[in-house]
């Protein structure tokens, strides 16, 4: 199964954000942020939209699809 | 004091537990004083039926509406959340239809059902629905 592999935190680190400052930027709660950057919850196209620009990033930067297993 | 949209989004789940405890609790004594206070009943189903409606509100509406800006509301109903309803709802759903089905089972051995079937099973499904929000907003935390 083809799972989403989140590089947000580490682009929120590199910004200097916190988890609540992001949220502001892009009108979500901090849990909301916490639950992308740990693969919980998968975005919609338009707040994945809204990070990537927050952070000067493009979605691709932000997020991948991991390699399927043939498994 | 209001809550600010992020400590309601924080303490939303917590909140939904404890309000489904105690859902469970009143609806308990309600059911039971209705039927065996009769002339009570009316302030008991009135009551049991404000504070069910007010469970279902409180996991499906957006809580702190009246004092929270269209920014803030956002927040509080941001699409987390509505991934969280959306689940609930359906899980919600599926309680209700397998009440029905064993009301309906029930009622085909027995001429009537205890006149205190459709409230119990009412607040069962609303409990139900709340603890499996709760459990999701709380577990996202």
């Amino acid at each position: 199964m083809t799972e989403l592999v989140s590089h947000l935190k580490v682009w929120r680190a590199e910004a200097g954000l916190t988890q609540q400052q992001l949220a502001e930027r892009v009108g979500v709660s901090r849990k909301t942020i916490n639950t992308v950057e740990n693969e919980v919850f998968v975005p919609s196209t338009t707040l994945s939209l809204k990070l990537a620009a927050a952070l000067g990033a493009t979605v691709e930067q932000l997020f991948e699809l991991s390699r399927p297993t043939d498994h | 004091m209001p809550l600010s949209a992020e400590r309601i989004s924080s303490q939303r789940g917590r909140l939904t537990l404890l309000n489904a405890l105690a859902s469970t609790a009143f609806s308990f004594v309600a059911i039971n004083n209705a039927y065996e206070i009769p002339g009570r009943a009316p302030a008991y189903a009135l009551l049991w039926a404000i504070w069910m409606s007010v469970t279902i509100i409180w996991v499906f509406g957006v809580p702190g509406w009246m004092h929270l800006s269209k920014r803030d509301r956002q927040v509080v109903n941001d699409e987390l959340v509505r991934a969280h309803q959306a689940k609930a709802a359906k899980f919600g759903l599926a309680c209700a239809f397998f009440a029905m089905v064993f009301a309906s089972l029930f009622g085909f051995f027995h001429a009537t059902l205890p006149e205190w079937t459709l409230p119990a099973a009412t607040t069962g499904v609303v409990v139900l629905t709340a603890l499996f929000f709760a459990r999701l907003e709380m577990r996202d935390d």
